[in-house]
């Protein structure tokens, strides 16, 4: 029996070879396959889907029609509620993302300078709010607008205000507070996982750079500590930025949908209006696709910046 | 003045004529809308509003204790006192007012032998009040005493006509003595009605009978099988999964003897009223329901003996010594006093008998059903000789910590001794077997030999005197504080110094008054219970807080806000209070030797039993709805199957499931499916073409929604395309089916439908011509406002908008808000109210004369589909709702109006109504009258004081007054997926469940299971003259009911409300001028509006525009 050959890559084609190579690692492949059919089903196939759907009408209880282009350059050239969406998405992602990102590295740099005992206690405080569900709702308590609604009844008690505001249906108050509340709430799993990249920092490194001449908390912190954590980093910031731009659930239980002349109506309200409200599948599928490349374009830029991190 | 009097007669005379106009034609519902209009343009009569006079005549700050104090020498009464209540004296309400009282009269029916009674009967009807001349022999206090008819009693006038019918529920009338109320508590005397258990038993050969649980089957069934565990046993109906069901609730016709408490329970003993010597008037005024009256005495007052004197008076009595234990089980009750009390289903403890590892088994009855004061029920026991017992309940009470509850105990009627009203139950999580006590002693019972009746009724023992004295407590209060707060304002200024010492002197000693009184019930509070807790620091907090207030005037400024938030604690304490939830598993009476029966089970049967019950709970399904009825169901049946879906709660759905079991399934026999899901899942659902055939309970807009995208199917069509929908008009084209053939003649066709609703209420259903549903459920605006308030500030209810205004300075001066709603849901009141219409509609000829002269014929119209032929047969261009109708003059001068009501005259944009009306700084306001629901459970101490009424009117030109509101509607819909076999069986059920036989029955059954807070707000006019409603309330309802008008629905139309709301947030928050501000709006509605029509292939506004510029 002639001995068999060891195949080499450079022998067959790449198909061939990556096919060998699955047969080979078959338990792995077995291992990864109830999550793939998951994942593939509930996010690859709605979101090719939506493409898909994207270049019709379609009203969600009668069949599809193919329109081609025409919901983008509806989108883009005939919707001036969608630039107001945009611009307002923008401006979330930008003030709540990087924000709540830097607040989570922050505080969770604050707290792992604490003791054992007492950074258990104060990282359960500080990530009650996001883990209590929809306890946001406190702020509508706080800011009501009736007259004795909290904030309004102690303003108008020290004469700060004659008439009760109408805190989350006044154009003046809505970004702000809406705002405050994201950054509130967005201490959430980011913040976790930085704490515990704190914590698998090896201490020897510390060492090793005080022996090579790191002389304060910053350098240490820049040079070893970040640089260490890069992983974590990464997860915060993904979860970060893909939040912002998904921040829509919270602003609709506070102000109400559609808010106030469209002042916090982000591209998340214009997907739910259409899709939810006027039954236009097709163009709310043409604004998700578009949220997605502009998740997935965010990302990549993040990607990049993180690569800086200790250089 | 002389004005307003000029415009009465008018008003007047014009009633009188449209009301001439209007019997000829009585029986049409059309006209039935105009002559309720005119009854509620008449306005300024007692039918609508209460009046100002008559008002402060039922006014009374006495409370009763007061009173009894007002006549300390006074001995009780030692004499009874029969009134002939055939000399009855009829007062009328509006006496003053001579033109129409034909309409006012009180209606009292003399009758003799009614309900099997001897003498004469009176029966007096649901409106107006009825007096008698009483002659005092003695000056002294007496009890009433009224032998009064349970069961639902109809009066009729001099012509034989109905005029007023009982509706099941409580019969409450006012005392009046000499024409004054002489004490508060006699505003409302609440005479129960009784209710027994009606049990549905198969017997062996399959037969089904009905047992009463007052009749002597049930008795002998009951006292057969003491501690019946066994299933075969019970009596209990039971589903096809092997649930027992509750038997269902039947009014008991008889004659019950009441003596006059007080129904809120402060006080225990029955209400005693003073008489002088010599004659009086006493007057019964309606509240609510008519009532039979077979007697009224003035009774002398008869006390009960102490403990120690009934033992006594029984010394020669011995104990009873035998070994049998009576068991009666709670679930098995002879009469309740309410429909609401029911049997429920125990799973706590696994020695509730009887239990059964995973099924429901009605095992206890009670809890949080049975907890309002004067609620009781009423056991048939056998005792097996003479002698003294112990009665041990296994009760259970875990729902108000802390605090313990109470009941008192009749036996044969009557309460055997004084502390029989102050049984005490402690506050436990587990079950209790106590023989009856007063927290003290344990007492025993003298019982006869053969069947006792025990009565349990909720009681409030030792706490009546407390509640009684903080209810009293906390009215004080709020009279101060709205006092303090009519030279405040809401926004107290903390720096400035008010004088409060001189300027209301008695307020600030009221003050520390009530902290004195407050403090002391605490104290009282602790004795009684045992110990100080969370239940007195309620009282403590607020005393502390009020004496700090009397003593430091300065402070009080600056303390409102916290005091108006403990007033609202004081008052939520207080009726938790007053609830007193009970559950009783089974009574047991037995020797006083003996050892009382196991309260709860030991360690290892616990064990046991929930091991048996997780083992269970992997084979059995809990959440099917099951059904009472099998049928043999063939092929042709099968096919007409419907599966109807309900997004309400369990509660709802098991109503409709029993309603369908009961009523639908036996009169029609098709096969239905009810199942509850989850809101939201409709759409997906019909998406994926897994539907229901039938929809229930769906909003307004959802209706044309749907429509206008083919999933919903028409009722009416005239297209004869099935993929419309089909005709319910012409049932003949199912005369030849072999299921549907025999039904015919019991259902009734889609006009025949339609005049069940106001016709209004199908506007919204209907597109084009098109109806695609039927209305479920209708609420609108009404005005509701508090009389007593009124009556103190000396106003009366606006009956006209510019009355309205008149009494803004009013109240504004005294820092009273009023309640309207904002933007555009007051505007659109107003351009109803004067004739203007949401949408522009009409004009058809011309539209139709463009359409033909450039080139579109008929034909080619309706291959488009831009014609429908409409109901009275014309052919119509689809061109109604392409624009909206907000640029008129009436639509923007109304919307200014409005926006200056909350801009210029400072009206609340955000309010809590129930709560600034209940505390009486909103007495007025605008609010969709279901609020009615959340008012009568959530203000009981406010009871009597408030009554809601049709919204003021506009002054026509003519001199009427149009009142309309606006109302909104939910519905039943018919799904597309029906198909030519199951669609009429889907048109059965539609026009079953909307039928007022069902919507009554669904209604009350809802008010059963839920109590009072769940009344219906349904669509159908006849079934809303059976709610519970009281006649004044009815009477105001059906005057709004016939001057509502809804919304149409087309497409696009969920951009008005989005839009406008804009603008008059635009208006209130940056000042913009409202018209202006509208009108800006206006452009992106229509555009809105015409892109929403392109896509359903509609005619638009620019489609007629480019037209009219082609052919110039």
């Amino acid at each position: 029996m002639p001995r068999e050959k060891a195949v080499i890559r450079s022998d067959i084609s790449k198909f061939r070879w990556t096919l060998l190579q699955m047969k080979k690692n078959w338990v792995g492949y077995a291992m990864v396959l109830p999550f793939f059919i998951l994942f593939f089903m509930f996010t690859v196939i709605p979101v090719v889907l939506s493409v898909v759907l994207s270049f019709t009408t379609f009203n969600m209880l009668e069949w599809p029609k193919w329109v081609g282009m025409d919901n983008y350059i509806r989108l883009f050239l005939d919707d001036d509620i969608f630039l107001t969406a945009i611009k307002n998405t923008m401006l979330f992602a930008v003030i709540t993302g990087p924000c709540s990102y830097l607040l989570c590295l922050f505080f969770a740099w604050f707290i792992n300078e604490l003791r054992p005992k007492i950074r258990s206690f104060v990282t359960v405080l500080f990530y009650a709010p996001s883990i209590s569900g929809n306890v946001y709702i406190i702020f509508k308590t706080l800011f009501s607008s009736d007259q004795y609604g909290i904030v309004n009844a102690y303003a108008m008690k020290l004469n700060l205000i004659q008439k009760p505001i109408l805190w989350f249906q006044d154009e003046n108050y809505i970004f702000g507070l809406v705002v405050l509340v994201a950054l509130w709430t967005s201490l959430g799993t980011s913040f976790l996982t930085m704490i515990a990249g704190f914590q698998v920092v090896n201490q020897e490194l510390y060492e090793a750079g005080a022996v090579d001449g790191v002389k304060n908390r910053w350098q240490e912190l820049w040079f070893i500590t970040l640089p260490s954590m890069k992983p974590q980093l990464m997860l915060g910031a993904i979860l970060s930025i893909t939040s912002s731009f998904g921040f829509g659930q919270i602003i609709t239980d506070l102000v109400g949908f559609p808010s106030p002349n469209y002042v916090v109506h982000t591209i998340m309200h214009h997907l739910g209006d259409y899709g939810g409200m006027r039954f236009e599948m097709g163009y709310a599928s043409a604004i998700a696709t578009l949220l997605f490349f502009m998740m997935v374009g965010a990302n990549l830029l993040v990607t990049k910046m993180l690569r800086k991190v200790g250089t | 003045m002389t004005k307003i009097r000029k415009i009465t007669a008018r008003l007047v005379t014009c009633l009188l004529a449209l009301i001439l106009c209007a019997g000829g034609l009585a029986g049409e519902l059309g006209m039935l809308t105009a002559s309720a209009k005119v009854e509620s343009v008449g306005g300024s009569k007692s039918l609508v509003r209460t009046s100002l006079d008559e008002i402060k005549n039922i006014l009374t700050d006495v409370a009763y204790s007061d009173y009894l104090k007002k006549y300390p020498d006074v001995k009780d009464a030692t004499t009874d006192i029969d009134i002939d209540i055939t000399d009855y004296i009829v007062k009328d309400e509006s006496s003053s007012n001579s033109e129409d009282d034909s309409e006012q009269e009180t209606v009292v029916n003399l009758i003799k032998g009614f309900g099997g009674a001897e003498g004469d009967v009176i029966l007096i009807g649901d409106n107006g009040s009825v007096s008698w001349k009483v002659n005092v022999g003695e000056e002294a206090f007496y009890n009433i005493e009224i032998e009064y008819y349970t069961g639902n009693i109809q009066i009729k006038d001099a012509d034989g006509n109905i005029v007023s019918e009982g509706r099941s529920s409580s019969i409450e009338r006012m005392i009046l003595i000499d024409n004054k109320v002489p004490f508060k508590e006699a505003r409302s005397i609440v005479m129960p009605r009784m209710w027994v258990d009606e049990y549905t038993v198969k017997d062996s050969n399959g037969n089904v009978k009905k047992i009463r649980s007052n009749s002597q089957e049930f008795l002998d069934f009951v006292l057969k099988y003491e501690n019946n565990q066994k299933d075969s046993d019970r009596l209990f109906q039971k589903d096809n999964n092997g649930n027992e069901l509750k038997p269902d609730k039947v009014l008991l016709e008889e004659w019950n003897t009441y003596v006059m408490h007080d129904s809120s329970g402060y006080y225990n003993d029955p209400l005693k009223f003073y008489f002088s010597e010599g004659e009086h008037l006493l007057t019964l005024q309606t509240v609510k329901e008519p009532i039979a009256i077979k007697r009224i005495k003035l009774k002398k007052v008869e006390t009960a003996p102490d403990y120690e004197n009934y033992l006594k008076a029984h010394a020669d009595k011995k104990d009873y010594t035998g070994d049998k234990k009576v068991m009666i089980q709670a679930e098995y009750p002879t009469i309740v006093s309410e429909r609401t009390i029911y049997q429920l289903n125990d799973r706590t403890s696994t020695i509730t008998i009887p239990q059964d590892p995973a099924l429901v088994r009605t095992n206890e009855i009670g809890g949080d059903k049975w907890q309002y004061v004067g609620q009781w029920i009423e056991y048939k026991v056998d005792i097996p000789e003479d002698g003294f017992y112990y009665i041990i309940p296994r009760s259970k009470q875990d729902i108000l910590s802390g605090i313990y509850v109470s009941r008192r105990i009749y036996i044969n009627g009557e309460l055997p001794f004084k502390e029989a009203s102050y049984l005490r139950f402690n506050f436990t999580d587990k079950w209790q077997t106590n023989p009856l006590n007063d927290g003290k002693t344990n007492f025993k019972f003298y019982l006869k030999k053969g069947i006792n009746t025990i009565r349990f009724e909720v009681a409030l023992g030792e706490m009546a005197e407390v509640l009684s004295t903080v209810n009293a407590s906390v009215l004080e209060i709020n009279k101060h504080y709205r006092k303090i707060l009519m030279i405040t304002g809401p926004t107290p200024d903390t720096a400035r110094d008010y004088r409060f010492e001189r300027l209301i002197p008695d307020t600030i000693k009221g003050l520390k008054e009530q902290a004195k009184i407050l403090t002391e019930v605490s104290q009282r509070l602790a004795e009684i219970t045992g110990k100080k807790g969370e239940h007195s620091a309620v009282l403590d907090k607020v005393a502390v807080y009020l004496e700090r207030m009397g003593t430091y005037p300065t402070t009080i400024a600056g303390s409102m806000s916290t005091l108006k938030d403990y007033m609202g604690s004081l008052g939520t304490w207080l009726t938790d209070t007053q609830n007193q939830p009970l559950y009783f598993d089974y009574i047991c009476i037995q020797s006083v030797e003996a050892d009382p029966p196991k309260a709860e089970p030991g360690f290892f049967e616990a064990f046991w039993g929930e091991i048996q019950k997780f083992l269970k709970s992997f084979v059995s399904d809990y959440n099917s709805i099951g059904s009472t009825v099998d049928q043999s169901i063939t092929q042709e049946l099968q096919k007409t199957e419907i599966e109807v879906w309900t997004t309400t709660s369990r509660e709802q759905a098991q109503i409709i499931r029993s309603l369908v079991d009961d009523d639908f399934t036996a009169k029609y026999g098709i096969p239905v499916k009810v199942k509850l899901v989850v809101a939201g899942t409709l759409l997906p659902a019909t998406l994926a073409g897994t539907g229901p055939d039938i929809s229930m309970g769906n909003a307004q807009s959802e209706t044309i929604n749907y429509a206008i995208r083919s999933a919903v199917k028409s009722l009416n069509t005239k297209t004869g395309d099935t993929k419309i929908g089909y005709n319910f008009n012409d049932l003949s084209q199912w005369a030849d089916h072999p299921v549907y053939g025999k039904i015919l003649d019991k259902i009734e066709t889609f006009d025949e439908v339609k005049k069940r609703f106001a016709p209004t209420a199908m506007v919204p259903l209907t597109l084009y011509g098109e109806s695609y549903g039927l209305p479920e459920n209708m609420s609108f605006p009404m005005l509701f406002y508090r009389k007593d308030i009124f009556a103190e500030l000396g106003i009366s209810v606006p009956n006209t908008w510019d009355d309205f205004y008149d009494i803004i300075y009013t109240l504004q001066s005294k820092q009273l808000d009023l309640g309207f709603p904002n933007g555009t849901g007051g505007s659109f009141i107003w351009m109803y109210q004067q004739g203007d219409d949401l949408y522009d509609m009409g004009n058809y000829d011309y539209y139709m004369d463009l359409l033909h002269k450039n080139g579109y014929t008929e034909e080619k119209l309706a291959e488009m589909g831009w014609t429908y032929i409409d109901d009275e047969g014309n052919l119509r261009p689809k061109t109604d709702g392409m624009t909206i109708n907000l640029d008129s003059d009436i639509a923007l001068s109304t919307f200014k109006e409005v926006c200056e009501l909350f801009t210029s005259y400072s009206f609340p944009v955000a309010y809590d109504f129930a709560n600034r009306f209940r505390r009486g700084i909103m007495p007025i306001a605008v609010q969709d009258y279901t609020a009615y629901n959340q008012l009568i459970v959530f203000a009981p101490e406010i009871k009597g004081l408030w009554e809601f009424t049709p919204l003021p009117g506009t002054l026509k030109d003519d001199g009427t007054i149009d009142n309309t509101t606006i109302g909104a509607v939910s519905s039943i819909n018919m799904m597309k997926s029906v198909n030519d076999d199951n669609a009429l069986a889907a048109w059965t059920f539609m026009q079953w469940w909307t039928s007022a036989e069902i919507q009554s029955a669904f209604g009350n059954e809802m008010i059963a299971l839920l109590g009072p807070s769940a009344k219906q707000n349904t669509a159908n006019i006849e079934a809303l003259s059976n709610m519970s409603w009281s006649k004044d309330e009815y009477d105001n309802l059906l005057a709004q009911f016939n001057a509502v008008e809804c919304f149409p629905e087309f497409p696009g139309s969920y951009i008005i409300g989005r839009y406008t709301n804009f603008a008059f947030l635009d208006v209130v928050n940056k000042g913009a001028e409202p018209i202006e501000e509208l009108r800006s709006y206006i452009r992106d509605i229509n555009n809105e509006l015409s892109r929403k029509r392109q896509e359903f292939n509609l005619p638009t506004a620019e489609f007629f525009r480019d037209l009219i510029n082609k052919s110039e």
